[in-house]
């Protein structure tokens, strides 16, 4: 069946035994699963209302967050981000090669992103040493309780990952190899901000 | 190369620059405090690679409306947080050495 419609000087021809195309209007469907996106903001809300509650904190006391601060190894916090934005490099190639079916690939740069991941937790380990063999403990200041329980929660959320990443692995439809690496780079999110407000301002 | 692998390895690439900007920006090799100009580069870097991982990693450039959200809640709480060091801003802590003792001079007469 054809309809014929002129429009001024138009005219145009639409088959109308064929349904038209699902045509979705961009900004309103999330790519992947919903349930992961309903997580990434819920974590998001948490880390943001983390932070926000370290900079009320450092106004109160702005000379002993300051010096707090500078104990920091500013330079492993930037090593850090460089390997978790990498392995999400490789988490990202791994989702797109599982678009292309390419199976046994997007295990191999599953495995290479959390072994990336895993270097991001021993570097965290040294500085938690670091901190801790210069007497710095989670009851120390204010500062070092706020700095452990937000990365430590971030480093938990990296573990996490690594698991989910090596699940994924093994069960390897689009989907879950989407949802865990959705994990992955939300981790890679929280901490792209974490990392300037924990280590950077001052 | 794959167009899309290539899209994500020049995303990467964006990421590693902007990350190296963040270093340089925040000194992170002198234990200097920064001014409220370095405060703002820093929070503006810290959105930007923010709004590529959302955009790039987690392809919300396929949808511009959840981009724009997460990216604005991101960079409103960057925003909050630049401005409260901006405003309480603290002076670099240095170590100075203790004054020297007081010497008590003789009084003549006695």
């Amino acid at each position: 069946m054809v309809s014929k419609t002129s429009t001024g000087d138009r005219t145009s021809v639409t088959d109308l035994s064929t349904p038209p195309p699902a045509v979705r209007p961009r900004g309103d469907t999330l790519p992947g699963n919903p349930m992961m996106w309903l997580l990434i903001a819920a974590e998001l809300l948490v880390f943001g209302a983390a932070l926000l509650g370290y900079a009320g904190a450092r106004a109160l006391d702005p000379a002993g967050f300051a010096a707090a601060q500078d104990g920091l190894d500013r330079l492993a916090g930037t090593i850090n981000t460089a390997v978790l934005l990498t392995s999400g490099l490789f988490a990202a190639l791994a989702t797109e090669a599982r678009r292309r079916d390419e199976r046994g690939r997007t295990r191999g740069l599953l495995a290479v992103a959390a072994a990336i991941g895993s270097i991001f937790l021993v570097v965290k380990a040294f500085e938690y040493a670091a901190e801790i063999a210069a007497g710095n403990g989670l009851e120390t200041s204010t500062f070092h309780t706020l700095y452990f329980l937000i990365t430590g929660f971030h480093a938990l959320h990296v573990v996490f990952g690594i698991l989910i990443l090596g699940i994924v692995m093994v069960f390897d439809d689009l989907e879950h190899v989407e949802t865990g690496t959705a994990f992955w780079h939300m981790v890679d999110l929280v901490w792209v901000v974490v990392f300037p407000t924990l280590y950077l301002l001052r | 190369m794959h167009p899309e692998t290539r899209h994500l390895v020049l995303t990467w690439g964006l990421l590693m620059g902007l990350t190296l900007a963040l270093a340089v920006s925040g000194d992170v090799v002198h234990p200097t405090r920064l001014g409220a100009i370095w405060l703002a580069v820093i929070g503006i870097v810290a959105v930007v690679k923010a709004r590529l991982v959302l955009a790039r990693y987690l392809r919300l450039e396929v949808a511009p409306g959840f981009l724009s959200g997460f990216t604005g809640a991101l960079g409103m709480t960057v925003a909050v947080i630049v401005l409260s060091f901006a405003i309480i801003h603290q002076p670099l802590v240095r170590r100075t050495p203790s004054p020297p003792a007081a010497v008590t001079l003789p009084t003549p007469g006695k």
